[in-house]
């Protein structure tokens, strides 16, 4: 069927090579499920702002198999609608006919890879983004540390004042997340007891962004969960989870770190493998397709995807403890896309929050709605991206709360940003965070050795 | 003609970024919700006024190129399938509700407002737009009008016409005019109701003042489940005789149920041939009464169980199989075909009899999910477009299942509208003198014959080729309305 496939599409465009054959190909079983209704259209961002039948998600599935079946080349404006797929994947929760568009969307990047004519610079930077600096701890550190310093210091007046950077990166730079204290980005220890008695035993994902530019929210995580009974170990050889990867079309990259944090964290001896990042989270839980055709990870990779687990998720099954925040707040709650959509996590994260007396959770217009950061997307596709924050940025004024609450760094970054922006006073949070804040304030971390 | 004259003027109606002319653009307008007929366009336009709109019908009607309005393309019977080489005018960008006005309950939108978000608007203060197709969250109040779209809760407020009372629309000539009124009543021809339905063979709409319907003071839903499919029809057309008019009642047979208890777990009983799902709403005071009358009636007819949900979201879970069902028959065949004939309620039980028959002939598996309380059936035949030959046989099939609605006294089309896919029948349904006077209605308000060209009225010129094989893998798919 495959080499069919490829002698019809030669003779066609003998150009191209077909991209989509082989087992890592968009699956064509999969395409053909789509019945072409269009109740996608008004969940997808991207043809709500752009309008354009390319732009949907009904559109993009049937470039896909007009690709792989050699009807079209993988040309430039196949590319340019594909990569303007933001991965939010809110088409699959209005799908009637359950297209994992999300598959399907990755696997077309992992093809149009081969044939896509990047200039060497884009291609060096990649590597060394996907397969250098992601996954080692302590270059992301040193150049978290650097971010810190041109941030505090007069170096980010001075380069902005005199426009030393070209047009592109001068635009970008403003969207670079705040980077916290060095101190902040310390190694988690490896190994925390619960408070009280000992109910569960989780191993914890850090992430590697989220361990530099938000530890903070992973030792949170960590403190709430020994607070509710759960001892937590941190197994220290893990990765980056791949995901930046994935979505980006190197799923060779992203298969590496897979069987790397497989071989790091023994799943079967935890009740969870529990993490305080959502993208990271839909990529651990996406592991056992990844690796489905590995004949040594495959079904190690499902035992593990198994056990991932949005801390909200743990939480909430394990019955969370009650506890009043210092400071009565109204919030509001904003849905990372990969937890609501990919992972169908909606209710926990709230039922986490509801667990905090004092904290009064208000409608926020559009909530399970992308922000546009997705993954590097806001980097690549900058003016999407920026609308989408608009639209989000105004939503969360009318909702009139001072506080943000969310459980990806994306999207942390993206709405802090958004809010910068605009001079508006508004603090962006992961939902743990402010569970740990009532708890700390309780006093239930008296006399306990915690991060 | 000169072509690249012709698409740069275009280009000067709506602006570069607006117009798509590359091949790859095109290729994915070349269907609707139908798949089965396919046409490319010349070009794909996205105006944002009715003055662009007028302009593009001007410079179509120079060139003399057909064209072709499209809402959300999720239409099931090809009505925003482009003929080959047309222009296609896409509303996307047309989707601003301009005026709510809760006094004299009327909205004033334009065509590309989505079904579902008017509503969206409106609940919070008392009203919503009631015409609600199954594909509500997606396809606009545009294509509505053009197909005079029904659904679930028409049976108690009427189609789409009833709620129509203004159009703004531009005449194939580039002239635009107003029909209809925004009050109850308009003097002279009532053009208004002529167009609606008209499947854009007439007219493009840019405009439409709709009416806002009060949001009911209570609801309450109940499923009804049957071990033989006629005594459910009997339960319709019995609740229906004894005067009661519930705000929809929806069948789904065996199959439906199994597609559907797979897919999404609405709790229906998977034993059951045949659950009636029904729905009332009203003061609770009138409820009460319906509900006695409505569980009598169907234990009179053997109902196997009665359940009445008790929570919103047992409510919505109910609703959810509904509106999921066509979607999960991707479940239990690779490829399916949505017709929509209607039939008097009293013959609900001996049409689907018949149905049966036909399904044996051809060797197809026939389901069935429909708005019984109208009589507005969805028969949806089941097959598998690989294997050669079967494509062509689902079609002859759909036909006959046609033609069987027309010999009880029914129609071709309850809702969905007649497009490309149900234009041969159409010489079934109606007999030569009224087909003549349709076509020299539309001849004399579309003289040149441009407009949606091959749909509706049978066109012996403009005739769909069946798209067999290649990129085609489903037809008539998605919801039905």
């Amino acid at each position: 069927m495959a080499t069919d496939q490829k002698a019809g599409f030669a003779q066609v465009f003998p150009e191209y090579e077909n991209p989509f054959v082989g087992p890592e190909a968009p699956d064509r079983e999969m395409i053909q499920r789509c019945i072409h209704c269009g109740f996608c259209g008004t969940s997808c961002p991207t043809f709500t702002l752009l309008g354009n039948e390319m732009d949907s998600p009904r559109g993009r599935i049937y470039l896909m198999r007009m690709v792989t079946d050699g009807e079209m080349a993988p040309n430039e404006t196949v590319m340019k609608h594909l990569d303007r797929c933001l991965d939010c994947r809110a088409c699959e929760t209005a799908c009637p006919s359950g297209v994992p568009y999300g598959s399907l969307i990755e696997a077309a990047r992992e093809g149009l890879e081969k044939v896509r004519k990047r200039p060497l610079s884009v291609r060096i930077l990649r590597r060394i983004l996907f397969r250098w600096l992601l996954p080692n701890r302590v270059l992301l550190n040193l150049a978290g540390v650097a971010t810190r310093l041109y941030q505090t210091t007069f170096l980010r007046s001075m380069v902005r004042g005199l426009g030393l950077l070209p047009k592109k990166l001068a635009e970008l730079e403003p969207m670079m997340p705040e980077a916290p204290p060095v101190s902040s980005m310390r190694a988690l220890p490896a190994e925390v007891a619960a408070i009280g008695e000992e109910k569960y035993r989780v191993a914890f994902f850090g992430g590697c962004i989220q361990s530099t530019l938000f530890g903070d929210v992973n030792r949170a995580a960590i403190r709430a969960l020994a607070a509710n009974g759960v001892r937590v170990v941190f197994p220290a050889s893990q990765t980056c989870c791949g995901a930046l990867q994935a979505h980006a079309g190197d799923r060779e990259a992203a298969r590496i770190l897979a069987r790397e944090n497989i071989d790091a964290i023994d799943a079967g001896g935890f009740d969870a493998v529990v993490l305080a990042v959502s993208g990271c989270g839909a990529m651990l839980h996406e592991y056992k397709d990844l690796l489905a055709e590995d004949p040594v990870y495959a079904s190690r990779a499902e035992a593990f995807s198994e056990k991932a687990m949005d801390v909200t998720v743990f939480l909430s099954r394990i019955g969370v403890r009650e506890a009043a925040h210092p400071e009565p707040r109204k919030i509001a709650y904003h849905h990372p896309c990969h937890l609501f959509h990919a992972l169908k996590v909606r209710k926990e994260p709230l039922e986490v929050l509801s667990a905090i007396r004092n904290v009064e959770s208000v409608p926020l217009r559009e909530s399970d709605w992308c922000c546009g950061s997705a993954g590097s997307y806001n980097l690549t596709q900058t003016e999407i991206s920026m609308q989408l924050l608009d639209r989000k940025m105004g939503h969360v004024k009318d909702s009139e709360a001072p506080v943000v609450c969310t459980g990806n760094p994306g999207c942390q970054i993206q709405i802090a940003f958004g809010a910068r922006e605009r001079g508006m006073d508004l603090r962006v949070v992961h939902p743990v965070v402010l569970l740990d804040e009532a708890y700390e304030a309780e006093g239930v971390y008296r006399n306990a050795t915690l991060p | 003609m000169d072509s690249a004259e012709f698409i740069q003027k275009l280009t000067d109606a709506v602006g570069e970024e607006f117009i798509h002319t590359d091949p790859v653009a095109l290729r994915t307008y070349d269907c609707d919700g139908l798949t089965i007929y396919k046409g490319i366009p010349s070009a794909v336009v996205l105006p944002e006024t009715t003055e662009e709109v007028s302009r593009i019908v001007g410079i179509c009607r120079e060139y003399r190129v057909p064209l072709i309005a499209r809402g959300a393309g999720t239409g099931l019977s090809g009505g925003a399938t482009p003929l080959p080489g047309g222009v296609l005018i896409v509303f996307t960008r047309m989707n601003k509700i301009l005026e709510l006005d809760y006094v004299n309950r009327l909205a004033r939108v334009q065509p590309g407002v989505v079904n579902l978000h008017l509503s969206r608007e409106t609940l919070p203060h008392g009203f919503h737009y009631a015409p609600d197709p199954s594909s509500q969250a997606a396809c606009t109040i545009g294509g509505n009008t053009a197909e005079n779209a029904g659904g679930a809760h028409c049976l108690k407020y009427g189609m789409t016409t009833n709620h129509i009372l203004e159009m703004t629309v531009v005449l194939p000539t580039g002239e635009v005019v107003h029909l209809g009124a925004d009050g109850e009543d308009s003097p002279g021809l009532d053009l208004r109701g002529f167009f609606v339905g008209s499947e854009g063979t007439f007219a493009v709409i840019t405009e439409l003042i709709v009416r806002l319907t009060p949001n009911p003071e209570s609801v309450r839903t109940m499923l009804a489940c049957f071990a033989q499919v006629g005594d459910a029809c009997r339960t319709v057309s019995d609740v229906i005789a004894a005067g009661a008019v519930p705000a929809a009642m929806e069948l789904m047979d065996r199959y439906t149920i199994e597609a559907v208890e797979t897919v999404v777990q609405a709790g229906y009983p998977k034993d059951a041939e045949a659950v009636l799902l029904i729905e009332l709403d009203g003061l609770p005071s009138s409820i009460k009464p319906l509900e006695t009358l409505i569980r009598d009636i169907s234990e009179k007819n053997n109902c196997s169980s009665f359940r009445i949900a008790q929570t919103e979201e047992e409510r919505e879970g109910l609703w959810m199989g509904r509106k999921k069902a066509f979607g999960a028959f991707g479940v239990i065949a690779p490829t399916y075909y949505c017709l929509d004939g209607t039939v008097p309620r009293s013959k609900l039980a001996q049409v689907l009899e018949e149905f049966d028959e036909i399904s044996a002939r051809y060797n197809l598996r026939i389901t069935n999910v429909f708005h019984a309380g109208d009589g507005s059936l969805h028969p949806n035949v089941l097959f598998d477009d690989r294997v050669p030959g079967e494509t062509e046989r689902a079609i002859e099939c759909g036909s006959e299942v046609l033609r069987a609605c027309i010999r009880a006294g029914g129609v071709l089309s309850g809702e969905h509208g007649i497009g490309i896919e149900k234009i041969r029948e159409m010489k079934d349904q109606f007999d030569e003198p009224t087909l003549e006077i349709m076509e020299r209605v539309r001849d004399a308000i579309d003289q040149d014959g441009l407009m949606n060209p091959g749909k509706l009225i049978p066109d012996e010129e403009n005739v769909f080729p069946v798209a067999l094989g290649g990129a085609v893998a489903r037809m008539g798919g998605g919801m039905t309305k």
